[in-house]
């Protein structure tokens, strides 16, 4: 079953920049997929398309074979409970602890306080963070933090978790432990889409890549590499 | 899905954030509520010392002495039929004299006096005062000349209608200032809760990538200016109670000294200072929330 299918979908912004050009793509369910491409290829107006963020110019996007092309403004919220995000800077909120940013997903979904206290917990162990619990974002290194940031997207068990650039700003070591978390997620079934451009994660993952140049595919390979 | 906890306690973590901007729009509230409120009294008051003047304004209709006995009766049955009437007094040529001497007790003016000259007159009160000219000339024919057995008709016709006009002129004054008041307090608030999401953006921006519904992300905002409109509108109240009421009444009793006006609607004795508090406290909570909702409208594009 195909969890997300992109079919002639082109995104073309108000100053007539065309980020994506007729993107034909398929992903299935519990899947692990590298978008890879320099910046301004189109990876993040990918990513950004799938949580409605912006609207496709052309063409329709169908999550869990329904179309999300015409889904009503009061609909997205729920869309986006079933999509994790993780990014680059992590988003974490400095006022809160490490538990209460994790448990902001849930409080947001309105789940019951009895649930939030056992399932964040939960999740901060399997991202590996847990004794930072009572700690807050600043007190933590960056590897840390995309920890926190990945437990806030999974947290809720959302069949799908996009990444754009979660090892952007971290040093190589720390991103294998990032790496290893996402392979993690990936085995319990989640479909998982990174976006990413560094190499030596994607020759060492050898999972499928898909490769954007100028808004277009021009790659598609089961177990790849980066590239040249 | 109603977390009543959660939205109270971001809002006071909110208000306790943004302490000093909270103060401004609360201060704010208070303030021109508080001049709203005392403006609205004064105008009450206002009207009310002037259906008091307006209630002793009469029509003095007086009589040729010649007049019979029929016509002044045929008369005085005509103006009692009609509807604005409220009451008809005769006073005949000796009760006029009676009370021109008690007027002019010790003058020399009496000494002068041989015979009556004063006429017998009809003293007119009406139920709507304002319609005093309409029925003035009714004493007068087609031609512009007095009817029969009708020598004069006195009322303070410029004095009436200048009263008239002052009560129109401070209602709309009034209603001018009280409109550029609440303008400034919405603009204000407006402004707190537009920094305040200013804020909070990142925060917003997270709520939505997880998943927050619209209303989920507003109502926090929507309290907070509630709370600031509301908490604004209670202490101009109080303000009103304590300093308001003392400046009226001194007011007051300054006119009530200068005009000889018998009875006045004192502050604090009517129920319409009650309903200024109840509308103040409205308008306070109504203000903050609509601030709150124009601000969000604007900034938080879901």
């Amino acid at each position: 079953m195909n969890m997300i299918e992109f079919k002639q979908v082109s995104k073309i912004y108000e100053d007539n920049t065309v980020a994506l050009k007729n993107i034909n793509l398929e992903i299935k369910k519990g899947e692990f997929l590298f978008l890879v491409g320099p910046s301004g290829s189109g990876k993040s107006t990918f990513i950004k398309l799938l949580i409605k963020e912006i609207e496709e110019t052309e063409g329709s996007i169908f999550i869990a074979g329904r179309n999300i092309c015409n889904l009503k403004s009061n609909r997205i919220p729920q869309l986006r409970r079933n999509i994790g995000c993780v990014f680059q800077d992590f988003k974490l909120l400095p006022n809160k602890t490490i538990f209460e940013n994790v448990a902001f997903t849930l409080e947001v979904i309105g789940k019951p306080v009895y649930e939030i206290k056992i399932q964040v917990p939960q999740v901060l162990k399997l991202v590996g963070i847990f004794s930072k619990i009572n700690s807050y974002p600043h007190q933590l290194s960056g590897g840390e933090q995309q920890r926190v940031s990945i437990a806030r997207a999974f947290v809720n068990r959302p069949p799908i978790l996009l990444a754009d650039e979660p090892t952007g700003n971290l040093d190589p070591g720390t991103s294998e432990g990032i790496m290893k978390i996402l392979s993690r997620i990936n085995l319990i079934g989640t479909t998982v889409l990174m976006a990413t451009h560094d190499r030596n994660i994607v020759n060492s993952m050898r999972r499928r890549v898909v490769e954007l140049e100028e808004g277009e595919i021009i790659r598609d390979q089961k177990r790849g590499v980066y590239g040249d | 899905m109603v977390r009543p906890r959660y939205f109270f306690s971001e809002t006071f973590i909110s208000l306790r954030r943004n302490f000093f901007m909270g103060f401004t729009a609360i201060t704010t509230v208070a303030i021109t509520l508080f001049v709203v409120g005392f403006f609205t009294i004064i105008v009450y008051d206002i009207q009310g010392i002037i259906s008091s003047v307006e209630s002793e304004v009469e029509l003095a209709v007086y009589l040729e002495d010649e007049i019979s006995e029929e016509l002044k009766d045929y008369i005085e049955k005509e103006v009692l039929s009609w509807e604005e009437t409220d009451s008809v007094n005769y006073v005949s040529k000796d009760q006029a004299l009676e009370r021109f001497r008690e007027q002019n007790e010790g003058s020399d003016i009496l000494k002068e006096i041989e015979g009556n000259p004063l006429p017998a007159s009809f003293e007119i009160t009406l139920s709507s005062p304002e319609k005093i000219d309409q029925v003035a000339l009714r004493f007068y024919d087609k031609d512009g000349n007095y009817i029969e057995g009708v020598n004069d008709v006195i009322y303070g016709k410029n004095y009436v209608n200048k009263l008239f006009s002052i009560t129109a002129i401070v209602g709309t004054i009034a209603l001018l200032i009280i409109i550029v008041l609440l303008l400034a307090a919405i603009v204000l608030i407006f402004n707190t809760i537009r920094l305040s999401i200013y804020a909070r953006r990142k925060e917003i921006e997270v709520m939505k990538l997880v998943g927050a519904t619209n209303w989920f992300v507003r109502v926090p905002f929507l309290f907070e200016g509630f709370f600031e409109g509301f908490v604004g509108s209670v202490i101009s109240i109080i303000l009103l109670y304590f300093v308001g009421n003392f400046l009226l009444i001194r007011g007051e009793r300054v006119i009530v000294d200068t005009m000889r006006i018998k009875e006045l609607a004192i502050v604090g004795s009517s129920g319409v200072v009650l309903y200024v508090y109840i509308g103040v406290a409205v308008l306070g909570g109504l203000i903050g929330i609509l601030s709150s909702a124009i601000a969000l409208r604007r900034y938080v594009k879901i």
